[in-house]
């Protein structure tokens, strides 16, 4: 009997012969499987604006003071106490509120475009993209330590074992790609205090679970086949895996064999897919500038943030994000961390700053010119904001920094759906807290579900008595983001 | 005295009720809802619902202060003076007037615990896992399913949901889950086909004693425990320093296991081993579970918050492990929902507050009687030796008496020897003529015609003395190498310790009249050497040869005068009727840079056997011609130091023993050390960590347990940690019997009665089969806490022994078979995953405990690791084929392989694994370069056990598919599977024209490696 042969039998006596439970689990259910045959997702719920994602992460929270949301009544008030009205019965990580004196931002802030949206000097590149973003200023969350407050912005919930946006994102629609994981992750600097439980898929299959990237040697470990296996043999030895464990899901019903098979499926395109995703040669000398795939650190390396490398590393993971999207990967996390400047915050924000700027704003023009835009949402957040009064934690008196701050910060989306060249919220003249369209983490992620054609509140898997979503138990659609 | 007292007591009864009506409960209606422990946040730190609270205060100071009503925060916020409190409208002057009369009275105050923590505790004293362990009956059903107690428990809710249980497991099935759950191996296929011939009960029972008897045992069941006990080979953090010593606790552990020990003794000897009447060394060793924690050396940490940091990780852990409860949230603030306050944490706290942690040496029993062994044969062999030595004098010294008594009398002494004895007579010291050297080095000839050295001793320098004599018969050349105070170490030598390297010494000799510089005339060579201390490795015989790359050194005997006498092959003669001879003397120190020679003198002597001064041959003439029995001790000495010098053979014994003496065999006290716990004699005090900053000390605390918990008991004096291990598995304990024989059930099968294994507090999941916990936790401890019986009891079931296929129809009704209608089937740990391909193979090397491995891993991973300070030295023996829970773990970059199959990351204590399932480990599986060499390896094994030259190649091939089949899986392949194989096997065969099988038999060998089935448990 020669291969073909065998592979007809398996497949038509899968269609026919084996249990109802076994061939559910081989081609539907929770296995990459599902969408690899085309058969159902979960979603859609309704017609999707964005099929892909690009997820900046700026760990350990920048300054929306600095950055996104000027205040020039804070500048005007520097050095004033908090008035009692606002530190009465505030909790912060280092600073005694009622103690603490206003902080105005050093920073000029900057119209661009049309819209005439105002960024910080310190970026140039992403404001000169302001026509094409939505500014969020009045976002709020409930945590303001970085590892819950990380996780409440991936996960929606400040503890371990919930999925991350893009292990429900993939749950829900499942990839695009055949040859490459759904969810990949991609870290600059020095990385996030949660660690990888930022892109866990929790109580989800752990084929959801984001597949990191690695920076140096091979970038997924083990990628490549033994010395002297052939691509044709190791294409056989994927068959006989498959065929074999298929023969032991019709014997023994136990579905995680299912997930099993997929895993080796996906596994060995990676094998092929990922050394042509990391081939840059074919970009043109122009695209790689334009991302600064080329820059070198600064002399001075007393950032807290300095890795050596970490320019040439966000430059990179730009343009790779640029071409997993191409490819079809669902959703990219790029990680940036060291933002939590509770001193030295001016110097620590221009370095940082530096670093991510021109790579994101060439991230924007590149995806707009490709027409990739339109259906990829590019969302850039940290896990909370930053007072504005100065950080009285002891030993920073020289150079102050600002303290967490869960009360109000600012993020910025742009393409996929969203309604561009727009600020939407308000905080007051300090920037302490939002005075209109306040904006939950709950709320973000119901309307980062909505844009993928996704209802929050549809969108669950039953875990331990109970039906979870990403929402948690709150939620509502941001409708002034969306595009009509 | 009397009245007095009584008038006292009704005084305070007045005061309470004062409290209770006037001050109570404004605090409740106005405050409580920002300053007490019901609060969502508490404001300031400050909490206002209990006595020691109110007292202590918040990040101003005291609220209130009793009898000091101008230091009592609380009435300044209530006077809004300075603080407004409450903060809508302050309160109506007489409440202001009661407060300031209550604490002028003294502030009297009957809460001990705040209102909402009182009711939280009455709530809980109901809870079910805080019940006294009590036998249930079993049920009362008869089935001939079942095998012993567990299976009518399990029966009894089966037929509740009317659910049949599944049948047994086939035998093949069956044998290797038992093999690879109590030892974590596979069985060889031997062992399945014995287990197949006797398929009674007897012989089961006797498999599973064989295997809970089997060293493995503690290997694959330590592992467990490791995993609780956060075990790691490094601290962890930034730098991430080895911990050399750790595996000593990690072996004593599986020792532990394989012995049989009962848990609770198992549980007091790591928690409080130290304390034990009469602690021995394996007790104190069992202590090293504390020392798990990680620990940051980093510079510029505060050491203080680290230890507290360990403090509280060792607090946490007995908490999860042993009472399965989140103490851990009460370290920030009272518990939210199980009856644990924050002062109670710190209580419990308090036990691990005053731990010493030294390194105390520790080899283990097998390693010293090794070490006697060693030194017994070190002993015998350097008697041996001296022996050599004692023989080699008693008998051939008598004769060479003999000879040299006769030799004085054929040799009379010449006349300046017999007419003066005088030493320096005998050496007739070099007047250096001219001294020159290669380097820039120049030369002082002091007065006492000592040569001293100064120059930048920078390069490999030769010094040339020239000298003229008219002595004749010169036999020998001294060489001393003088201290002196300018020189580095007071010298002889110029290097920085005072020690130099002559590598060669040659003498030339020419008669005066000739004034040719071209040459230095005749070389005269050296023929013996001889010097009063030679350093190690540096011998003075070195120099009679003229290699560069030896010489003679005196470390680290510096810092005093040297001698060496070099005796000439020839004598030297004047020439003709006594004209003199210019004699050049060359030194060279090629050996050693910077190593030159600081200040020296030479002699020459014409004596017929040239020795040191006091050794001359006529300082004994007397002593030799004398009657043995007469000589005094000293004189005997002198003769022997005589004796040895003239000795040439003795040398060679002499130097074997001490050569011998470098041997001594490494005391073992030295070498192995464990990682310990100790009682500090002076305990610290312990306070409550206000909000969990131990910058922020609260109320004092003694060490004590939860209230809702059976009471602590103790003997005289403050609780120590000994009282808390025996109180954790005391016959009152409610939770460690329970907590303990969960977690042995969820390994076995793959999810415990309780699913949230490390939370039986009032948020975790309520047991399955309650009934069933209890009587297992009844029975464990009536069997003496005896994990190995309670294993037995479990996979002796019939509900353990089912089959794990999963019924349709049964999988929706109960997804996660919680009921137990079946067996599980578990993808095994990333250890086993290992174990099991190494033991498939034929690679494996087994043996129990030692330093842990460094098996092969991608050599730029561990790069990754703190500025690329960490090493791994990866084993080139039979090392690298050890079990996978052997391998060094690296806490900042673990073994990948380990971390993808979800193996603990060691920082925390982890009591359940998760399963997940990968591309990743699928990439893993197949081609990790460990796996491929298994895969190699266990394709080499097919084609020799089953070799080309027995029978038809079609029978071959299907043999040696076969074998695989048993290596991987105990079982034969079915005849589908067979046709998927063996067309794999002639595709691959096919396409080589060398080594075609060999190609055939990996490509078999890896896939079977990579199926599920390998690394499952089904």
């Amino acid at each position: 009997m020669d291969r073909q042969m065998l592979r007809r039998n398996f497949f038509t006596s899968s269609a026919s012969g084996v249990g109802a439970l076994a061939l559910s689990s081989l081609l539907g259910g929770d296995g990459l499987l599902a969408d690899q045959s085309g058969r159902e997702h979960i979603g859609p719920h309704f017609a999707p604006k964005a099929k892909r994602c690009i997820f900046i992460f700026l760990a350990g929270a920048p300054s929306q003071l600095d950055l996104l949301d000027p205040k020039p009544e804070l500048v005007k008030r520097d050095g004033q106490m908090l008035p009692a009205s606002v530190s009465e019965g505030v909790r912060l990580a280092f600073t005694d509120a009622t103690k603490a004196k206003l902080k105005g931002s050093p920073r000029r802030f900057v119209r661009h475009g049309e819209c005439g949206t105002e960024f910080s000097d310190r970026l140039p590149h992403i404001g000169s993209c302001a026509d094409d973003i939505a500014v969020v200023r009045s976002m709020h969350t409930d945590e303001f330590n970085h590892h819950p407050a990380q996780l409440m912005m991936n996960s929606g919930v400040g503890r371990l074992g919930r999925p991350s946006v893009g292990s429900w994102v993939t749950y829900g629609l499942g990839s695009e790609t055949q040859n490459l994981p759904g969810y990949v992750v991609l870290s600059a600097g020095t990385g996030a205090s949660g660690g990888t439980s930022n892109w866990s898929s929790g109580f989800l299959p752990s084929t959801y679970r984001g597949v990191v990237f690695r920076g140096q040697g091979d970038p997924v470990l083990n990628l490549r086949s033994p010395e002297g296996v052939t691509k044709a043999e190791q294409q056989a030895s994927l068959e006989a895996i498959t065929q074999l464990n298929a023969k032991r899901l019709q014997r023994t019903g136990d579905s995680e064999i299912a997930n099993r098979i997929a895993s080796y499926e996906l596994a060995f395109r990676m094998q092929s897919a990922a050394p042509d995703l990391l081939d840059l040669s074919g970009e043109t000398r122009a695209t790689l500038d334009s991302y600064g795939l080329d820059r070198k650190e600064p002399e001075n390396n007393r950032f807290r943030g300095y890795t050596g490398n970490a320019h040439a590393m966000m430059s990179r993971n730009c343009l790779l994000a640029r071409r997993m999207v191409e490819r079809g990967v669902r959703f990219v996390n790029l990680y940036h961390a060291s933002w939590d400047h509770h001193d030295g915050l001016d110097k620590d924000l221009e370095y940082n700053c530096s670093v991510i700027d021109q790579p994101i704003g060439a991230l924007l023009k590149d995806l707009k010119q490709r027409g990739l835009l339109d259906d990829t949402l590019v969302v850039c957040t940290g896990e909370f904001g930053r007072t504005p009064i100065a950080d009285t934690h002891e030993g920073n008196g020289q150079k102050p920094g600002r303290d967490h701050h869960r009360y109000a910060f600012s993020l910025w989306m742009a393409g996929g759906g969203v309604k561009p060249g727009q600020v939407v919220g308000r905080t007051d003249d300090i920037g302490w807290a939002p005075v209109e369209d306040g904006v939950h983490i709950n709320d973000f992620h119901a309307t980062l579900l909505h844009l993928f054609g996704l209802d929050h509140l549809k969108l669950s898997k039953r875990f331990g008595g109970f039906d979870l979503r990403l929402t948690n138990v709150g939620g509502n659609v941001v409708q002034k983001l969306l595009q009509t | 005295m009397l009245s007095l007292i009584s008038a006292d007591l009704l005084k305070a009864d007045e005061e309470l009720a004062f409290f209770k009506e006037r001050i109570e409960p404004v605090l409740e209606k106005h405050c409580y809802s920002c300053h007490s422990a019901a609060a969502d946040s508490i404001k300031g730190g400050l909490r206002l619902d209990t006595r020691s609270t109110i007292r202590q205060g918040g990040e101003s100071g005291p609220a209130v202060v009793p009898g000091n009503i101008d230091e009592s925060l609380l009435l300044n916020a209530l006077r809004y003076e300075g603080l407004e409190m409450p903060p809508k409208e302050k309160l109506p002057n007489d409440v202001i007037e009661d407060f300031v009369k209550w604490i002028e009275a003294g502030a009297a105050d009957s809460r001990l615990v705040a209102k909402s923590e009182a009711e939280r505790l009455e709530k809980a004293k109901s809870h079910w896992a805080f019940q006294p362990i009590k036998k249930p009956a079993v049920p009362a059903i008869k089935n001939p399913w079942i095998r012993n107690v567990i299976d009518s428990f399990i029966l009894n809710k089966l037929q509740a949901e009317g659910v049949q249980p599944s049948p047994e497991a086939a035998p093949r099935t069956l044998i290797r889950r038992l093999y690879l759950d109590l030892i974590g191996l596979p069985p060889t296929p031997q062992q399945v086909q014995a287990f197949l011939d006797d398929p009674s009960e007897e012989n089961y029972q006797r498999t599973v004693s064989d295997l809970l008897d089997s060293p493995h045992y503690g290997e694959r069941w330590g592992r467990y425990w490791l995993d609780m006990a956060r075990y790691a080979d490094s601290n962890g953090y930034e730098a991430d320093r080895p911990r050399p010593h750790a595996w000593r606790w990690r072996d004593w552990v599986i020792n532990s296991l394989n012995q049989g020990m009962p848990f609770d003794q198992f549980t007091i000897e790591q928690l409080a081993g130290d304390l034990l009447p009469d602690a021995g060394l394996e007790q104190r060793v069992a202590t090293g579970f504390n020392r798990n924690t990680l620990v940051n050396t980093e510079g510029g940490v505060d050491r203080e918050e680290d230890r507290v940091k360990r403090t509280v990780d060792r607090t946490n852990t007995v908490g999860k492990v042993w009472l399965g409860l989140t103490l851990g949230c009460a370290q920030c603030h009272s518990h939210k929902y199980d009856p644990i306050t924050q002062h109670e944490y710190y209580s419990m706290y308090a036990f691990f507050n005053s731990l010493a942690e030294p390194d105390i040496p520790a080899p283990t029993p097998e390693q010293v009687a090794e070490f006697e062994v060693e030194l017994a044969r070190y002993e015998n062999q350097y008697q041996e030796k001296l022996r050599a030595v004692r023989d080699y004098r008693s008998d051939t010294m008598r004769l060479w008496e003999k000879q040299l008594r006769k030799q004085l009398i054929a040799e009379p002494q010449t006349e300046s020897d017999c007419s003066d004895n005088q030493s320096d007579k005998t050496w007739e010291i070099v007047n250096p003529l001219s001294i020159a050297a290669t380097s820039g080095s120049h030369f002082i000839v002091e007065d006492d015609l000592a040569v001293f050295v100064k120059g930048p001793n920078d390069q490999e320098d030769t010094y040339t003395i020239v000298t003229e004599t008219a002595l004749s018969g010169i036999t020998a050349l001294r060489l001393e190498v003088l201290a002196d105070e300018r020189l580095a170490a007071k010298g002889p030598g110029l290097a920085s310790n005072g020690n130099f390297v002559l590598s060669s010494l040659r003498v030339y000799v020419e008669p005066v009249s000739d004034t040719d510089d071209r040459n230095m005339g005749q070389r005269i060579r050296l023929k013996n050497a001889r010097a009063d201390f030679s350093q190690g490795g540096r011998q003075v015989t070195s120099v009679l040869g003229d290699d560069p790359t030896d010489g003679w050194a005196i470390y680290p005997n510096v810092g005093v005068d040297h001698y060496a006498v070099f005796e000439l092959s020839e004598s030297i003669n004047a020439v003709g009727d006594g004209e003199p001879v210019r004699i050049t003397i060359q030194m060279d120190h090629q050996t050693h840079q910077d190593h030159n020679i600081g200040k020296f003198r030479l002699s020459f002597t014409t004596h017929k056997h040239p020795v040191p001064d006091g050794l001359e041959t006529t300082a004994f003439s007397d002593l030799l011609s004398s009657d043995v029995d007469t000589r005094r001790g000293e004189d005997v000495i002198r003769l022997v130091k005589y004796f040895d010098y003239h000795e040439a053979e003795l040398d060679k014994l002499i130097a074997a023993a001490k050569t011998h003496e470098e041997r001594y065999p490494l005391s073992p006290l030295t070498q192995i050390k464990a990682q310990v716990v100790m009682e500090m004699p002076n305990p610290r005090e312990t306070q409550v960590h206000i909000r969990g900053s131990f910058l922020d000390k609260g109320e004092q605390v003694t060490r004590t347990t939860p209230v809702i918990l059976p009471e602590l008991k103790t003997g005289t004096g403050e609780p120590s940690r000994f009282d808390l291990a025996k109180w954790l598995v005391s016959s009152e304990n409610p939770l460690t019997a329970r907590v303990t024989v969960n977690r042995i059930w969820q390994q076995h099968f793959g999810r415990g009665i309780v699913v949230s294994d490390d939370d039986f507090g009032t948020q975790g999941e309520l047991p399955t089969h309650p009934l069933l916990l209890d009587w297992l936790a009844a029975e464990f401890r009536k069997n003496g806490w005896s994990m190995k019986e309670l294993h037995r009891l479990i996979v002796t079931s019939a509900t353990w022994r089912q089959s794990s296929f999963a019924r349709p129809k049964l999988v929706e009704r109960d997804p996660y078979n919680s009921w137990l209608a079946r067996q599980n089937r578990l993808r095994v740990e990333a250890e086993i995953i290992r174990d099991l391909a190494l033991s498939a193979s034929g690679l494996i090397h087994h043996e129990i405990g030692g330093p842990s491995v460094y098996p092969p891993q991608p050599a730029d991973l561990v790069k990754l690791g703190f500025q690329t300070s960490l090493s791994w030295p990866e084993n080139k023996d039979q090392n690298r084929y050890r079990r996978g829970l052997y391998t060094f773990f690296q806490r900042t970059v673990p073994y990948p392989m380990l971390i993808e199959f979800d193996a603990a990351d060691s920082n925390a204590a982890c009591t359940r694994r998760e399963r997940s399932n990968t591309p990743l480990q699928a990439l893993t599986l197949w081609n990790d370069p460990v796996f491929v060499e298994c895969a190699q390896n266990l394709g080499a094994r097919l084609l020799k056990e089953v070799p080309a030259d027995e029978g038809d190649a079609a029978s071959v091939i299907e043999r040696r598919i076969q074998l695989a089949y048993e290596l991987c899986f105990s079982r034969p392949p079915t005849e589908d599977e067979l046709q998927v194989v063996e067309l794999l096997y002639k595709e691959a065969a096919g396409k080589q024209t060398v080594h075609s099988d060999r190609a055939a038999a990996f490509a078999v060998a890896r896939v079977l490696l990579n199926l599920d089935e390998f690394i499952t448990r089904e």
